[in-house]
């Protein structure tokens, strides 16, 4: 997949991607996601960690999504199962085909994006949790591994989906930091959780790059403490009109007329730089308090899945949101991973705890001391 | 072992909890029941934690900077006190600017007691000087008068007006403020009460102020520039 082995690189008008040389399996040091791609370092944007029994897979946004890096993952782990068990690797059907590098090159945003929609509504500042920040180049990975049927049979009883369940229970606790943190009515703002949704099925493409939008679900403490099943009831409704298709795709036609617009394209890139930074300062991760990935189930090729025994997903860092949630299901293992770049481990505990409230222990995983 | 605090199952041979520092651990999982609710804290109380703690600093840099005038003072040979308590009362106004926000005034108050501190302040200047409270009079009071009615008419007219109808309600005020101070200083040097300087204050920004009204009436209030730019 020759897409994977590119490095940022800045042009007059627009930054672009340039092929080069792969890094090859780097030695995992346990902080994930603190070494952000820079100008001028001819490495990937997405890296081959491996560390005992550990392969890590890092990729950057601006090559691809989750989707893309799983997707990598899973063909790295079928190459190293064919290793092991002495099939030629190399398999010519597995090279990305013209067609496909065509359709790479295109930027599935633009070509599925409609015109003359109207764009998506504009969100208000959100709450943002309190407290101390990890130092530079440290990044707390915190995981707990549920058995999926407690949870599935929890969400079941709210009637919910299971990510509905888990991003019910992730504002819960939200909610609970915001009042421990004593937040008046006058300072108070909404807690907005970020819910990337894949955009693949939706037009049937198989793109590796980006391709995603996203929908906010929000909870607003000002008006009242919520019980977990009202959260639960709110977020599945919610989850269900925000998933509309033609609402998600508003976005998309968003995020692409931003740059078909030839007043923004002839901008030089220091100024688009300067412009796009204040932009995303006042109105990119402000808007939302914490982000929850979710990748669904996992499964592997069976030579593959006789290796593995356990996956794990670690959002990328922020700088504003402090804490964001991620999940990944494996065998009958839920995965609830947490990046997190403050001090306090507050909302990783109060997520553990909500969840063994309700009756799900988890088996805890971290990079943290 | 499990962790009774926040139920999660440890790595064998932890005795303390990685994820919320507990050291109370247990073999089995019995305790989930007895999990406790939260506790949480009142209402305000980070806003209170955090304006006692800026108003301590506040004392102290206040109080280091007047100890340190005074001293200066006294040591720069003059003999006695000589300037100083013309600073300190710049340090006292400065003080009181910086601590009345503080203690969460409705708006209009707030510029009142401002606008008053600045009076004392100018008023002591004044009596240091020479005894007398001649400029006070004639020129501090009218200006200060106008900056007190001024700034409750914007205070209450900014939450009334939208978009960039906001900025112009200010320049608007400034340029009344500049005629008045004008006129004060020229009253109070027996001068003919005719705009000298302020005129080309209110030339310059009469016409921004009047094109920021006609911007927001004409065009702001028909087009939102935040999704015309999709941002």
């Amino acid at each position: 997949m020759p897409y994977f082995a590119v490095t940022l690189r800045r042009g007059v008008f627009w930054h672009y991607l340039e092929q080069c040389d792969p890094a090859g399996v780097l030695p995992d040091r346990g902080s994930p996601c603190t070494d952000r791609p820079r100008y001028g370092v001819r490495r990937p944007l997405v890296l081959v960690y491996a560390r005992g029994r550990r392969i890590a897979v890092e990729a950057s946004h601006i090559v691809t999504d989750g989707t893309g890096a799983l997707a990598f993952l899973r063909r790295l782990l079928g190459y190293y199962a064919e290793e092991l068990g002495g099939a030629d690797a190399d398999r010519p059907d597995d090279a990305p085909t013209p067609e496909d590098l065509a359709i790479e090159e295109q930027y599935a945003s633009r070509v599925y994006s409609g015109r003359g929609l109207p764009p998506p509504p504009v969100f208000s500042r959100a709450w943002h949790l309190p407290g101390a920040r990890l130092p530079r180049r440290t990044y707390r990975a915190t995981v707990l591994r549920y058995d999926i049927a407690c949870v599935r049979e929890r969400a079941g009883s709210f009637g919910v989906t299971l990510t509905d369940y888990v991003l019910a229970v992730f504002l819960y606790a939200l909610q609970h930091r915001y009042h421990a943190a004593g937040v008046s009515r006058r300072r108070g703002r909404p807690i907005r959780v970020l819910v990337p949704v894949n955009m693949r099925p939706a037009v049937g493409s198989g793109t590796m790059r980006n391709f995603f939008v996203y929908i906010m679900i929000e909870l607003d403490p000002r008006l009242g403490r919520y019980e977990l099943d009202e959260i639960a009831t709110t977020v599945h409704h919610r989850m269900r009109v925000e998933l509309d298709p033609r609402s998600l795709h508003r976005q998309l036609a968003r995020n692409v007329h931003a740059e078909r617009q030839l007043a923004i394209r002839l901008i030089p890139i220091f100024f688009k730089d300067v412009i796009l930074r204040t932009v995303h300062r006042m109105r990119g991760e402000t808007v939302n308090t914490a982000s929850l990935s979710n990748l669904g189930g996992v499964t592997l090729d069976p030579a593959a899945d006789e290796l593995v025994e356990s996956f794990d997903f670690i959002p990328p860092r922020s700088p504003v949101t402090g804490v964001n949630m991620t999940m990944i299901g494996f065998r009958d293992t839920l995965t609830v991973g947490f990046g997190s770049s403050r001090e306090d481990r507050d909302v990783e505990t109060e997520v553990a705890r909500a969840f063994a409230a309700e009756g799900c222990l988890a088996r805890l995983r971290t990079n943290g001391r | 072992m499990y962790c009774t605090r926040c139920g999660v199952e440890l790595e064998n041979g932890l005795t303390r909890c990685p994820l919320c520092g507990g050291a109370d651990l247990s073999e089995n999982a019995s305790f989930v029941a007895d999990l406790p609710e939260y506790e949480p804290l009142p209402e305000d109380l980070q806003e209170r934690r955090i304006g006692r703690v800026y108003r301590r600093i506040l004392v102290l840099l206040s109080g280091t900077a007047a100890a340190v005038v005074l001293i200066t003072d006294l040591l720069d040979g003059a003999g006695g006190i000589g300037w100083s308590p013309i600073a300190i009362a710049g340090i006292a106004a400065g003080f009181l600017f910086a601590i009345l926000p503080t203690f969460r005034l409705r708006l209009s108050l707030n510029f009142a007691l401002d606008v008053a501190v600045a009076g004392v302040l100018l008023l002591a200047i004044d009596r240091l000087e020479d005894g007398s409270v001649d400029w006070f009079v004639g020129i501090a009071l009218p200006i200060l008068g106008t900056m007190l009615v001024l700034l409750l008419g914007v205070a209450w007219a900014i939450p009334r007006v939208r978009g960039v109808a906001k900025p112009a309600v200010i320049l608007g005020a400034a340029a009344v403020l500049c005629v008045v101070t004008d006129l004060a200083i020229r009253a109070d040097a027996g001068q003919a009460l005719v705009p000298g300087w302020s005129l080309v204050v209110v030339v310059s920004v009469g016409p921004a102020a009047a094109f920021l009204v006609l911007l927001q009436h004409t065009v702001l209030s028909e087009i939102d520039l935040r999704r015309r730019f999709y941002l």
